[in-house]
């Protein structure tokens, strides 16, 4: 077998979901109109099977593909499995809510299977280069979804916004990739450890600017504050299934690029930008709980919420930086946070994608959730325990989660930091518990429409939550493994 | 010698057609001979063993480029302006040509440098001590069998993602 024939055999989850989406693409063209099933098994299908072929993968010790392009290991592993179960969970809801909405695209599934491709691509990519590309891949097919429905100005106000802002994003953080190159002459991420190892780990003022506009490229997709702004509008106005891969895929795929190049390439200067994450961290904790108290929009709700959670995963960030990553035992608790975070994440958007009313838009206020509890005691039941994942509550993955998270900051000497999240998930339990307290304690009459695979999606992520909440050692092994497996 | 015979011509060509963009009145004429002056660029570039900003030149500038160009010229539909009287200058033409006299002195000092240097200097100097540096094969090497190959088709799919994209934001629903 030819050189490049085994690099493409060891990327065949990605390759699998960009000739899928090729087809998908050219199936759109041909197939009109859409044919009602065929495009959303198809893709279903296909990210089934990049699962299956990331889960085949995940013995295989760490190997470089496309000479150094991409490593495939458990790191990339275990975020590509979050990325794609977010997809997969965002597809579940997809077809019945596009119906809906009334939107019959069949475009929307290769785009669906490209943003894929790409988080994938961020989550192995060992090389700032195709970190990049893969961000534009994954970003330019989110914009385009956003604004799927072109009849609702909200929509194209929010992939509008979204586009411009994520740009202009871009752009910086391209800049801090020239500014890195100049500064160890090199965009792989194993040669920038490299040469930060052997020069002392001391950076220079070069490296400094570039890492900083990295940070501000990142910092931006994760929707960390102070790049926070777009996130409420853009959470809002896209369709409720887009909404959910953004909560899902993008950011665990954000996360994992930022994390390879935070604890892998960065790993050995930690003590330059750990004071950086921090304040992020602790900034990104306040704002996104304070902002979520005041909302009644769901969505809106579920916005800062996710800059919120954001907070907690950069406070692992930070933790594992600063303690020299590799003694510390709580290593593993950003991949951990992230997986929870996927599962009730996918729960809460598999109910608000129920939410639409008879013009096909969006009724996602909270009033609207009044006497779920009594007509719907399954849906609500559901959604009340990613609701008290959410808020870091036992018996669930979100308590486990939270719990390993504050306990790797404190291990990491960073009780400070521990303390402004504590404060912040105090706030959170307060609106966390509101949507709660309308579905069982006040009565009316909620518009939810009839969807099995939405309470299919519901019933994994709800389940998975409590399961994994009460014996979560294999998932904690797996995420240490993972991450672990990103260092030297 | 013949090389540097069709150097030249190809040259002339690319000054002649240069000029003929600035002198026609019709905007959809001078956009057309700017689409010369690009080939003839093109051409001199393969003259100097530059062979990929060659395609690139005719890929980009006279494709892509271009074709934007007369869109926009369709598009906006402008007319052509009204009988100016031949012969007659205005300040802003006083101003253009004295520019361009100044230009012309600078670049003519300049090259006077140039053409006092031995030619194989030069020639060493741009193909970076690498006789195949800059022609199609080194970058194809490069790019198909060296370390961006990857990155390469990475490109391709996000060119076809903001293609797919933007038809399915623009096009009429049907």
């Amino acid at each position: 077998m030819p050189p490049v024939m085994d690099s493409v055999a060891l990327a065949a989850p990605l390759v699998l979901l960009a000739l899928m989406g090729v087809v998908l693409m050219v199936a759109a063209a041909v197939f009109r109109p859409m044919p009602k099933g065929a495009f959303w098994m198809a893709s279903c299908a296909t990210v089934a099977g990049a699962l299956v072929l990331v889960a085949l993968s995940s013995g295989q010790p760490a190997n470089e593909a496309f000479s150094g392009m991409l490593r495939m290991d458990a790191f990339g592993n275990f975020f590509a499995c979050a990325s794609l179960l977010g997809g997969l969970f965002a597809l579940l809801l997809t077809e019945s809510y596009m119906e809906r909405i009334g939107v019959r695209v069949g475009e929307l599934y290769a785009l669906m299977l490209f943003a894929l491709c790409g988080m994938l691509g961020m989550a192995y990519s060992n090389d700032l280069m195709m970190v990049f590309i893969s961000l534009e891949v994954m970003s330019l097919a989110i914009y385009a979804m956003c604004a799927i429905k072109r009849s609702d100005e909200r929509a194209v106000e929010s992939g509008f916004k979204y586009f411009i802002l994520g740009a202009f994003s871009s752009a910086i953080m391209l800049y801090g990739v020239a500014f890195v190159f100049g500064a160890t002459g090199s965009t792989s991420l194993t040669t920038i450890a490299h040469s930060l190892a052997s020069s002392g780990g001391e950076a220079g003022t070069l490296l400094l600017v570039g890492v900083a506009l990295l940070f501000v490229g990142f910092g931006f997709k994760v929707a960390s504050v102070p790049f926070h702004m777009w996130a409420p509008d853009v959470y809002q106005g896209a369709p409720t299934t887009v909404t959910a891969l953004m909560a899902t895929g993008v950011k665990a795929a954000s996360f994992a690029a930022f994390g390879r190049v935070v604890i892998g390439a960065l790993g050995e200067d930690a003590g330059h930008w750990s004071g950086a994450l921090w304040v992020m961290a602790a900034a990104t904790m306040l704002v996104g709980n304070l902002g979520a108290l005041v909302q009644n929009d769901l969505k809106r709700m579920f916005a800062y919420s996710s800059i919120a959670h954001a907070g907690y995963m950069l406070m692992a960030l930070s933790s594992v930086s600063e303690a020299g990553a590799v003694e510390n035992d709580g290593i593993g608790s950003l991949a951990f946070y992230m997986l929870a975070y996927v599962f009730m994440n996918a729960g809460a958007f598999a109910v608000l994608s129920l939410m639409t009313d008879e013009k096909g838009d969006d009724a996602t206020d909270i009033a609207k959730l009044s006497g779920l509890g009594k007509s719907h005691p399954w849906l609500a039941a559901g959604l009340s325990l990613c609701l008290i994942s959410l808020a870091g509550l036992p018996p669930t993955m979100g308590f486990i989660g939270k719990f390993y998270l504050f306990a790797a900051a404190i291990g990491a000497g960073q009780v400070g930091l521990a303390m402004v999240g504590a404060l912040g998930a105090a706030a959170g339990v307060y609106y966390y518990l509101r949507p709660m307290v309308y579905m069982y304690m006040k009565d009316g009459h909620p518009e939810i429409a009839q969807d099995g695979r939405a309470k299919l999606a519901l019933g994994v992520c709800g389940a998975l939550l409590v399961v994994f909440g009460l014996m979560p050692s294999a998932v904690l092994a797996w995420a240490d493994v993972a991450v672990r497996s990103v260092i030297g | 010698m013949t090389e540097s015979v069709l150097f030249y011509l190809f040259s002339l060509l690319a000054v002649v057609s240069g000029a003929s963009v600035i002198l026609q009145r019709s905007t959809i004429a001078s956009a057309l001979s700017l689409v010369v002056c690009f080939f003839a660029l093109a051409a001199d570039y393969v003259m100097l063993d530059a062979h990929f900003v060659a395609v690139v030149q005719v890929l980009v500038y006279a494709g892509a480029i271009m074709v934007l160009f007369i869109f926009v010229i369709m598009l906006l539909n402008i007319r052509e302006p009204g009988a100016t009287p031949v012969g007659t200058l205005s300040n802003r033409g006083i101003i253009g040509l004295m520019a361009a006299a100044l230009l012309g002195v600078a670049l003519i000092a300049g090259l006077d440098g140039l053409v006092h240097t031995p030619v194989t200097a030069i020639n060493v100097d741009l193909q970076g001590g690498q006789p195949a540096y800059g022609t199609i094969a080194a970058m194809g090497e490069e790019l198909f069998r060296g370390n961006y190959l990857l990155p390469f088709e990475a490109v391709s799919l996000l060119l076809t993602v903001s293609m797919v994209g933007a038809v399915v934001l623009a096009k009429r629903e049907v």
